[in-house]
């Protein structure tokens, strides 16, 4: 049995994280331009323990980030998907689908497409009624996202340590989600 | 990819290593969270926080998604009450493959970290094609050094590890059997 399911979109592919994802995992979560608003660069003995972490949600949660693949290169361009780490008990400010690419990979429309996929698959898998984004206030790229989602600027919180940055929660209902997507 | 329905369980004479699960969270939040357990566990011998602990936790059941070994659940077998954990741990940039373990102060000075860590050493050495093992030790954890050389280990190069002086104790699989 996998960890989680394989989701298509039109461009990419979204599967849960392997070892073989690592390579390019390490250098986007070394990247200091993507990561600025990301937590900061990691080094690569750091990345490992955060791609493991993203496979450990999976096993425990039964949900967790997604490696994203571009279907037309086989690249791996990025990671998102659904992100509440300790769960609903841990302190994270709500249910979360997220979105990180590395820097080749921006600016295409992946992590909306990508994005909306994931929330389908969370809103019809996962019971969730309320989807949140934890964007940091200077990431313009990615508040250009959820409002392309359909998400609204619903409150602002402080992510838990070790994270522990100030973000807007970015958002929307299940109910709102569907009806945008059912028009 | 590793299937984690996959990770074996090891029985011993009063315990029982395994794969997590999900309500191994709290007894793992109470460990690190206790000060005499976090002196030597975390990266500023301070009391862990629990989103710190969940995140320690997944990072160990990623290990075995992502490298098909890892640390084991230790549990008491009368009870089935969570011990710690122990077993295989080599994330990126290691100083070898290492076997660990780390118990709850209550299970302390009962032999179980030796116990545990031997069935882990056993399998991990008869499933993987390993020369050696290694446990980086902190200098100041007597406890764990006298452990390390019940298993057969012995100490040699100093390193520092999160900026704290630590050993590499190392056991060759000749070494490893002589100690069981």
């Amino acid at each position: 049995m996998s960890l989680g399911p394989t989701l298509e979109t039109a461009r990419l592919i979204l599967r849960p994280p392997a070892q073989a994802d690592f390579d390019a995992f390490a250098a986007m979560h070394g990247d200091p331009h993507v990561m600025r608003t990301l937590g900061g660069a990691q080094t690569r003995d750091a990345a490992w323990r955060t791609l493991a972490q993203l496979a450990g949600s999976w096993a425990l949660l039964g949900y967790g980030m997604f490696s994203v693949f571009e279907k037309e290169t086989g690249r791996w361009v990025g990671r998102l998907g659904p992100w509440r780490p300790a769960g609903a008990e841990g302190g994270w400010p709500g249910d979360e689908v997220g979105w990180g690419l590395a820097a080749e990979a921006q600016g295409k429309g992946y992590a909306t497409e990508g994005a909306q996929a994931a929330i389908d698959w969370a809103f019809d898998h996962l019971g969730w009624r309320e989807v949140i984004h934890c964007i940091e206030p200077s990431n313009t790229a990615s508040i250009a996202v959820a409002r392309r989602l359909g998400s609204t600027h619903l409150r602002d919180a402080v992510l838990p340590a070790p994270i522990s940055i100030a973000v807007q929660c970015w958002g929307q209902t299940r109910d709102q989600w569907r009806a945008r997507v059912s028009t | 990819m590793f299937p984690l329905e996959s990770v074996p369980t090891l029985e011993t004479e009063r315990l029982i290593l395994r794969g997590w699960r999900d309500d191994d969270f709290e007894p793992f939040a109470a460990m690190m969270a206790h000060p005499a357990a976090a002196r030597f566990l975390t990266a500023n011998q301070q009391p862990m926080d629990r989103q710190s602990a969940w995140r320690a936790m997944a990072t160990f059941v990623g290990h075995w998604a992502l490298r098909g070994h890892g640390m084991f659940v230790v549990e008491a077998r009368a009870t089935g009450a969570f011990l710690g954990r122990a077993g295989p741990w080599a994330p990126e940039g290691w100083v070898g493959f290492e076997i660990g373990w780390a118990l709850a102060p209550a299970a302390w000075g009962h032999g179980y970290a030796t116990e545990a860590a031997h069935a882990a050493g056993d399998w991990a050495f008869a499933a993987f094609d390993l020369p050696e093992v290694v446990s980086l030790i902190h200098v100041d954890n007597v406890r764990s050094q006298a452990v390390a050389r019940r298993l057969g280990e012995t100490p040699g190069a100093a390193t520092l590890h999160a900026g704290m002086p630590h050993v590499i104790w190392r056991a060759s699989h000749a070494a490893w059997r002589a100690a069981r």
